[in-house]
């Protein structure tokens, strides 16, 4: 059997010494010219190229195909100071935070007014999310959230460094009424 | 068909590579397939006992490298795995 390709895109690089072929066929078709007796790609049977889309991942210097977020995970409603599991993956496994978001609800109040620092733990590491805001000593009227955000991480997202690792929040200060909320989307693998 | 590990491998990046057949691992030309997992779970290791009813873990226990039986373990989990991927993932049945 031999193949032809219909509408195709062929880009040519060198990286170092090595020659980069990138072969675009997405949304093409395949014309089949079979000479194996096999109907569904027989003489001028055009079916549509299946590709999946990867994504250059410096880090690693390669290719990585493109994840879809398909586990949610809640953090239930977290007063205390320090690290609160958000997502616990399954033994052996890596979380892949492709998503979150944040809620800081609008009764939350603290001992002593002051800021507030939340962030996000890979196991004890920082990602860096730093949210920070000012919380009052006293409640005030109900309405909505004082703090809330939806983080969307590009590409990929953001994966753990180590299997079993846990997805925690951290609290600075602990909150005496209130508390905060994250719910994060993602992978596992 | 069961899977045989035939050899466990740290192929860098944190990538543990398991070759393993459905084959006889004894014959010179057995198809040869490759599993891949975490080396980090051999060593950031924690018991089935420190997972409580909630799926977190419990806070007082740590984490420890893999003992050879769990190692092995682990990599025969990954090649039955992959064995039981590869199998038709749907099962065409005539309704009428």
């Amino acid at each position: 059997m031999t193949r032809k390709f219909g509408a195709v895109t062929m880009n040519a690089q060198t990286l170092g010494s090595v020659p980069q072929f990138n072969l675009d066929l997405a949304g093409a078709t395949v014309l089949g010219t079979s000479d194996n007796g096999d109907g569904g790609i027989g003489l001028s049977t055009a079916v549509p190229v299946r590709a999946s889309t990867a994504l250059w991942d410096p880090a690693t210097a390669g290719w990585d195909r493109l994840r879809t977020p398909t586990i949610h995970k809640a953090s239930g409603l977290v007063t205390a100071a320090g690290s609160t599991a958000v997502w616990t993956p399954q033994s052996g496994k890596k979380f892949r935070l492709m998503a979150y978001f944040i809620t800081v609800l609008n009764v939350s109040l603290m001992a002593a007014a002051g800021i507030e620092v939340l962030d996000l733990l890979d196991s004890a590491t920082s990602l860096n999310q730093n949210h920070q805001l000012g919380l009052p000593a006293a409640a005030g009227a109900a309405g909505p959230p004082l703090y809330a955000q939806l983080v969307w991480f590009a590409g990929n997202g953001f994966l753990s460094a180590a299997a079993n690792n846990v997805l925690n929040l951290s609290v600075g200060t602990a909150l005496t009424g209130g508390g905060v909320l994250v719910d994060a989307w993602g992978t596992e693998e | 068909m069961t899977a045989t590990v035939l050899a466990v491998y740290d192929a860098g990046g944190d990538v543990l590579e398991v070759e393993w057949t459905a084959d006889d691992p004894a014959a010179a030309d057995k198809p040869v397939q490759v599993a891949r997992g975490w080396v980090s779970h051999t060593q950031n290791y924690f018991p089935p006992d420190a997972y409580g009813e909630d799926g977190h873990r419990r806070a007082d226990v740590e984490p420890r490298a893999m003992t050879e039986a769990e190692l092995r373990a682990y990599a025969q989990q990954l090649a039955d795995d992959q064995l039981a991927s590869l199998a038709p993932a749907r099962e065409r049945k005539q309704l009428l």
